[in-house]
Parts: C-alpha cells; structure tokens; sequence
C-alpha cells in the first residue's frame, strides 16, 4: 500500500520538531516586519514652524498631503501649480512634494523638475528609457517590443499615493535573502539527517523508503519552503500597508515605478512578485534537500547556499557582457529586486518574446524539476557502506 | 519460502569485505557468528539491499534484492540502529509501518501489539530521547517486526539487554523461526547456541562453517574458537 500521505506528514514533523526551525522564523519574521518600521523610526524631522517631529509624523502629514493629490493627471495644471508651490519654501510645497519628488525620478534632475511643462516631461521619460534601452544592449525587435507595450500606457500618468506598495517593491531584496537563509537553516537537514543519525539504513530496505519517502521528502521540504514565503510575504506586505496604507493598489505601476514600460497595475506587479517568491521557495527548497543528499553535511549546504547568496551580493555583470548579465540577472538572487521592473531585456523563444519574470518562472521550475530528479537519483542509489 | 544468496561478493577498494558467499535460506533461526571485519554486517546490509554486492545475486521468491516486493518481505535490524529523538515510540513505529506500506488501521494494531511484546507499553508516548539503551535496543527490535517479515535480519540484536530481556527476546525469535527466515548475528555465543538451528560462521569475508547445531555436540563457543585456529594454521 502507497503511504506517501503519512509519510509527507511524519517528513513536515521532522523539519518542525526541530526548535532551531522555531527560533529562525520567529527572529526573520520579526526582522521582516521590522524592515518597514526601521526607516520610520530613526528619523526625525524640523517642521517649517520649528517643530521637530517623528518620522512616523512626517510620514503621515507627507501620505495625507499625496492622497489629496491622488488621482489627478500630471499635466501642465498639476505641473505648475507644484513649480508654484515649491517656489514658494513654505507650508503648500509640502503638500505638492510627492509630485516633485515623482518628477523628479523622471528628469532625473531636481532643476529640470521645477521647469518641466507636460511635453518635457514626458519626452524626459522617453529619454530615460532610450538611454536604459541602450544600456541594456536591446535589439530592435525588443525596442519595438517595448515601444508596443508603451502605446498602452496611458499619458498623461494620474499620479496616485501607493507607498504602502512601493515599500513592498523595496523590501522584496531583503525578503528574498532572509527567505534563503532560512530555508537553509529549516531545510538543510532533511536528507542529511538521516545519514547521520543513521536511520537511513532502516528507511532504505522499507518498501516505500526508496521512492515514495523521497517524494514525500520533496513535498513536505516545498510545503514548508512555500509556507515560510507566504509567511514573510504577508507579514511584509501587512506591515507595509498598517504603516503606509493600502492605497494604489489599482493604479497603473508607472505611479510607483515610471520609467518601467509594464503596462500592469501596481497590484498585478506585487501579484507577480507574489507569484515569483513562491516560485523561488520551491526553487530554493529543492536545491537545499538537493545539497543536503549531495554533502550528507548541513552546515555544508548551509555554507554554500549563504557563499552563493554572498557572491550574488557582491558581483554584478555590466549590461555590455549582454548574454552573461542577462542569464546572471535571472538568477534568484538578482532577480528579486525593485529595478529588475525596468530591465527589459527579453529572452525569444520560438518567436515569442518572454520578459525576464517569465522566463524566470520557466527556468526555475525546469531547474526545480531537474534537481529533484537528480536529487532523487542520487538518493535511491545510494549505499549504506562502512562509517 | 527461499532466499537465495549466490555467489555474493562484496570488494571495496583493496579490501573484500564478502567473498563469494552461496546461502539458501529456509524457515528458521540461522546464527551468524564472525570476528570483528569478518564481513556479517556488510553480508547483512546486502541482504537487506541497502548495500550492492559486487558480483553475485540475492533473490527471494524469485524478487531480486533491490525490488520493492523483496522489501516488503524484510525486516532488518541494523547494528547502529538510528532514531528520531523527538519522536514517541509509537510515533516511531507507526513511522515505520507507513514506509513498510502498511495501511493505517494495521499498522496501529500492530504497533500496539509489538510495544507490548517488547514491555515498552508505558513508555510508548514517551520521547525516545528519555528511553535507556535497552529500551531504545526493544523499539529497534519492535520496528523490524511491525511488518510480520518473512525475513528478518538482526544485527547484533542483543546488545544492550539485561539478561531476562534476553531470554525474553530469544524465546520471541525462536517463535519467529517457526513462520519466517531469521538472520541473527552477535558476538554472544550462548545466544545462537540457545536458538539457533543451523549456524554460520564468517571469517575475512568467507563462511568458514555452516551446519546445524544441537545440545548434544560440544560447546560452541569451544567449537567457534576451534574454527580460526584451524584457519590460522592453513
């Protein structure tokens, strides 16, 4: 009789029976909802009465002055009345600074910001992009890809208050490490273990010990992977909307991020990221227990996982080495990160253009699928020899 | 019911561990008494299919060592047995049936039977952690038998009970030998003396003898040491 039921069940005790599983989530969950609040909570700032406040205060009078301006067009009105007020240093440039402060990520320029009539500014998008595009290396059949895409942009852009949403764009860097490391520590020894406790001689001359227990091993390892990115996900994206708000969930994404050509809402982008972490949980939760079979030693598996999350860190492949940068780009531990929302290089695939969050998807869970068949492989050849 | 072992060797870089061993087993309780390196655990671990013979074949009813169908039929007791610390004896066992493919309502009947069997019903919920040696030693010996195998291989079964769980546990195995082909090694004589029909001495990997014993003949344990001075003197 098939028991992979029971033993998936036994497979999720063993990886929650350990209390250093406890004591890493509790610790990475709380960083995570931490991350928001830190930058709140340092700060403070000198009202123009003289009144030093909290961040957290600056922060609320700065939201409520955007949501005033939230929906209205950013054209040649909304344009000179902020030129206006900030001209004036006094208590109504505050009230416009969220759309300075958007202006500006598009000139890139705080003079130019202040001068931009509708024309300019959106030509300076323009600019931006063409000069990203060349950076990037694109071929014309991307540009024309992009330029496509663009003409479903409506302009001008309706400026929308989505910080709540633009925090979680932020954070998803930081999540995707903590995500790893822990996967790391949670999941590291789920083969491993059984190789130095030496149960692994009694579980391979079990009927279901070479096969269904592996599968079993592998679903219970993606469960718990795909929970912990749930997990840090919503406790992020929860923080993020109790500290800033849930506004602009339905705007369109170039109101948090303007010079991406995605024509999405800012909530189908977080959706995306969503649906991206969880692929990279899988992707991450296999190629531990895959390190955990090959090196039968956690803190091996640990050790190469956080070296290779290091690596990523540190070295980056400029745009010019175009194929190199870009597959490196799609690793997981480069791809989640906030501007990889305007890296437009595409990856062509029988005619069909595939962003890099697509083809990401497809590369990790062919990757996925690929070590946990070498995975089991290794497993089900493997001999109990002398110790 | 046959198991059969041809021609197994088992060679490790400059070593052979098992060299050439042909066995037929049958109903029964079969001692396997060897020095220290003689090669019963690796012949063992290649019966039970965790370790794959160099040459040669090992086969019951016809299934070759490495089939789930021989699995199914086997029950093994390893000599550094392993557990999960956190987990309760029943856990533990219940665990196990699942990877033996026995369905649920079976396995708990089973269980609850074996933990009797072995005197553990009081500590059954309780973590194997807190269990002593020999507690740990009667849960190993509850495991290879939650399956009702056909054929069971203990290593070193023994180790760590005090005398009455000894006599305990060989009255268990010779009942066992009634219904199934039991394998015992240990390096306590009096045991195999006590239950075993045939005996199989191992030296430097070859059988050096394999006969039937009874009460009659000899001291056994005079008769073991006999044996590798006779091979000493070759």
């Amino acid at each position: 009789m098939n028991r992979t039921g029971a033993l998936y069940i036994y497979e999720l005790k063993k990886i929650l029976h350990r209390r250093m599983v406890w004591i890493a989530c509790a610790v990475t969950l709380a960083l995570c909802a931490g991350i928001s609040l830190s930058n709140l909570l340092g700060a403070s700032y000198i009202t123009d009465d003289g009144e030093e406040i909290s961040g957290y205060e600056m922060m609320k009078m700065s939201r409520e002055y955007a949501r005033d301006l939230s929906g209205r067009a950013i054209d040649n009105i909304l344009l000179s009345e902020m030129q206006e007020a900030e001209g004036k240093e006094e208590e109504s440039a505050d009230k416009y600074a969220a759309v300075y402060s958007y202006v500006q990520k598009i000139t890139g320029d705080s003079k130019e910001a202040l001068t931009a009539d509708e024309a300019a500014l959106y030509s300076a998008r323009r600019n931006n992009l063409t000069r990203i595009w060349r950076e990037q290396m694109l071929t014309d059949g991307e540009i024309t890809y992009w330029l496509g895409k663009e003409k479903e942009i409506e302009t001008p852009f309706i400026y929308a208050y989505a910080d709540g949403w633009a925090d979680v764009f932020d954070n998803i860097y930081a999540l995707n490490f903590m995500l790893l490391l822990l996967i790391a520590v949670c999941l590291s020894n789920v083969f491993s273990m059984e190789h130095v406790r030496r149960t692994d001689q009694l579980i391979l001359c079990t009927r279901c010990g070479r096969k269904n227990l592996y599968h079993a091993k592998i679903l219970a390892g993606i469960t718990f992977g795909m929970i912990l990115a749930v997990l840090l996900f919503s406790v992020s994206v929860i923080t993020s909307i109790l500290i800033y708000g849930s506004d602009g969930f339905y705007a369109a994404l170039q109101a948090v991020l303007p010079l991406s050509s995605r024509p999405v809402s800012v909530g189908r982008a977080v959706m995306t990221l969503f649906v991206l972490f969880i692929i990279v949980s899988i992707l991450y939760s296999i190629a531990t227990m895959f390190l955990s079979e090959c090196l039968k030693n956690s803190a091996g598996v640990m050790g190469v996982l956080a070296g290779g999350m290091v690596f990523t860190m540190l070295v980056d492949i400029p745009y010019w080495l175009r194929i190199p940068s870009q597959l490196y780009d799609l690793l997981p531990t480069t791809l989640l990160i906030k501007w990889q929302l305007w890296d437009d290089r595409l990856l062509s695939v029988l005619g069909k253009h595939l962003t890099n969050y697509q083809s990401a998807a497809i590369a990790y869970t062919v990757m996925s699928v690929l070590l946990a068949a070498a995975g089991g492989k290794l497993y089900q050849k493997y001999q109990v020899n002398a110790r | 019911m046959e198991l059969i072992i041809d021609r197994v060797s088992k060679q490790y870089q400059n070593k052979i561990a098992v060299d050439r061993i042909s066995l037929k087993l049958y109903k029964g309780v079969y001692g396997l008494l060897g020095a220290n390196g003689a090669g019963k655990t690796t012949l063992m671990r290649m019966i039970c299919g965790v370790l794959k013979p160099t040459s040669g074949t090992i086969t019951f009813q016809g299934f070759d060592a490495s089939t789930e169908e021989y699995r199914s039929n086997l029950g093994y007791l390893p000599q550094d047995f392993g557990y999960y610390p956190d987990f309760t004896g029943m856990d533990f066992l219940l665990y196990l049936a699942a990877l033996k493919g026995l369905p649920k309502p079976q396995a708990k009947r089973r269980a609850q039977e074996l933990v009797k069997a072995v005197s553990l019903q009081e500590a059954a919920g309780k973590k194997i952690k807190t269990y002593s040696g020999g507690m740990k030693q009667r849960l190993g010996i509850a495991q290879a038998l939650i399956n009702a195998p056909r054929i069971l291989i203990l290593d070193e079964p023994t180790a760590g009970l005090d005398p009455k769980e000894r006599v305990r546990f060989r009255n268990l195995i010779r009942e066992l030998g009634k219904e199934s082909i039991v394998l015992l090694s240990t390096h306590i004589v009096s045991d195999i003396e006590h239950i075993a029909d045939t005996v199989l001495i191992m030296n430097e990997g070859q059988l050096i003898f394999q006969g039937s014993w009874d009460g009659s003949r000899k001291d056994l344990e005079e008769f073991y040491l006999q044996q590798f001075e006779e091979v000493e003197d070759e």
